[in-house]
């Protein structure tokens, strides 16, 4: 009983220990930060992607969608008697992502910000299901969480202007802890996932993703003569993936854990182009566990600072 | 207020594990249980198994679009040189990956796709009088079949073609 009650006590202490709410803060940064530089890369393309004729017509991707999604062609049906052309709604969407998003980065009514960010993204979703890849799943759960979390608390107008305090509290933690289990929850899915492939383990997966047209972005054919080369990535990309529920938690350890899904990572960004796909994983994991590396770091510093003063 | 979150949280991570176990592959598919967990889906994404590249990777999909012009000629673009014709960024092109996977999924699909396609062609080019569109399955060798010389393996797998009259 007593074993039970002293679990119970450390979930609880784990869950709504109050913390500083400066991580989170940070989180709502990076993410809208984010958010703006896809959306303005996106912006030359965004007619094409979203317009009536665009690549994909609104009747099709319309007919793709479950009854609840909100289409651009339901914006433009919801808009269009008060004299919105289509060129107009699809423009709209983009400028009030824009506009939240912007919101959202600089803390001004930061929950409506939030839900109005999500909702854009919502209708992205919606309207290009069969252009969305990773980044843009993993911005929606972002976008999700910022609704929920009391970013606001660090860094933000509203707590300029007063409209919240920045004091510690059991959510920030609670809302901390869901983000970082989140984390690990997708890295160990993604590394078990790969586990089970045997082209993962000899090699073959990272091999053709580095050489075939959809991801080649240098010419690879020489690790052809070097295969121990690829198989050891493989296995580096399984084990940093599989083991960061693990090393995320031990101090110190995870700051040679970050860094080494920050280096799979920019290995994404560089090697198979997937730029945003890389950054959001990095930013995601930054905003779930830099705040502890930078702590581990900063002890560890200072451990080696005490030992070199002479007694 | 604090038990309801956790709660609310408890459920959520428990909905995340069991669906990454593959612990729900039945509910998701054809049970009652389908609609709500794609509403909820739709929301954050917790009924998503993350499995990035683990799966069948070396095998890719290419589009390839023929226009041709009432003079005669004819351009051709194929995403073996990258779908960066009408995208202005890598960003934009990246999503074609995407796009090419769904398109392989079902004929009825490709079929829409393929109208939608051929539709935006002749809309961007005036002069153009027939469009084909052709999607063929490619697969790559592995590491010791690129060494001994094996071939790329080209499948066709859909064609159509739209004329004006």
């Amino acid at each position: 009983m007593t074993t039970i009650r002293t679990l119970i006590q450390r979930v609880d202490s784990f869950f709504s220990t109050p913390q500083a709410p400066a991580p989170l803060g940070v989180f709502r940064i990076l993410m809208a930060a984010f958010v703006l530089i896809q959306a303005f890369t996106w912006y030359p393309d965004w007619e094409a992607f979203f317009g009536r004729e665009g690549w994909i017509q609104w009747e099709i991707s319309r007919a793709l969608n479950q009854a609840w999604n909100i289409h651009i062609s339901q914006l433009y049906d919801w808009l269009h008697p008060l004299g919105l052309s289509e060129r107009m709604v699809v423009f709209g969407h983009f400028w009030i992502y824009v506009i939240s998003a912007g919101c959202l980065l600089v803390g001004w009514h930061t929950r409506l910000a939030a839900i109005f960010t999500w909702l854009c993204h919502l209708v992205i979703m919606s309207s290009v299901p069969t252009f969305i890849y990773g980044v843009d799943i993993f911005l929606h759960i972002a976008l999700f969480y910022l609704m929920w979390m009391p970013v606001a608390k660090a860094f933000s107008l509203d707590l300029y202007q007063g409209r919240v305090t920045g004091e510690a509290t059991w959510g920030v933690t609670m809302s901390m802890r869901v983000l970082q289990l989140h984390m690990c929850l997708a890295y160990f899915s993604a590394g078990y996932e790969k586990m089970l492939a045997p082209d993962w383990w000899n090699g073959n997966v990272l091999w053709r993703s580095l050489v075939q047209p959809d991801f080649r972005q240098f010419n690879f054919l020489w690790l052809a003569d070097y295969p121990w080369v690829v198989k050891l990535l493989s296995w580096f990309t399984m084990v940093v993936e599989t083991g960061y529920c693990i090393g995320m938690w031990i101090p110190r350890v995870r700051i040679g854990w970050l860094a080494g899904i920050i280096s799979l990572h920019l290995g994404i960004m560089l090697f198979l182009g997937l730029y945003y796909f890389g950054l959001i994983m990095i930013l995601l994991s930054i905003s779930a566990f830099g705040y502890l590396a930078y702590a581990d770091w900063q002890q560890w510093r200072n451990a080696a600072a005490t030992k070199v003063v002479p007694s | 207020m604090k038990k309801v979150f956790y709660l609310l949280i408890a459920l959520h991570l428990t909905l995340i594990t069991v669906v990454i176990f593959h612990g729900m592959d039945r509910w998701v598919n054809g049970s009652w249980l389908e609609k709500p967990l794609a509403f909820l889906c739709s929301l954050n994404y917790s009924v998503w198994q993350y499995g990035f590249f683990s799966p069948d990777v070396g095998k890719s999909t290419e589009l390839q679009i023929k226009v041709y012009q009432e003079n005669g000629d004819s351009i051709q673009y194929s995403t073996l040189e990258g779908f960066r014709f009408f995208v202005a960024t890598e960003e934009t092109n990246n999503r074609f990956y995407g796009f090419k996977v769904h398109t392989s999924s079902d004929t009825l699909f490709q079929d829409l796709c393929a109208r939608s396609v051929a539709v935006r062609m002749l809309n961007l080019q005036p002069d153009a009088w027939r469009v084909s569109y052709a999607t063929q399955s490619i697969r790559y060798p592995g590491l010791v079949g690129f060494r001994q010389d094996s071939a790329i393996m080209v499948t066709p797998l859909y064609q159509t073609e739209f004329a004006l009259r």
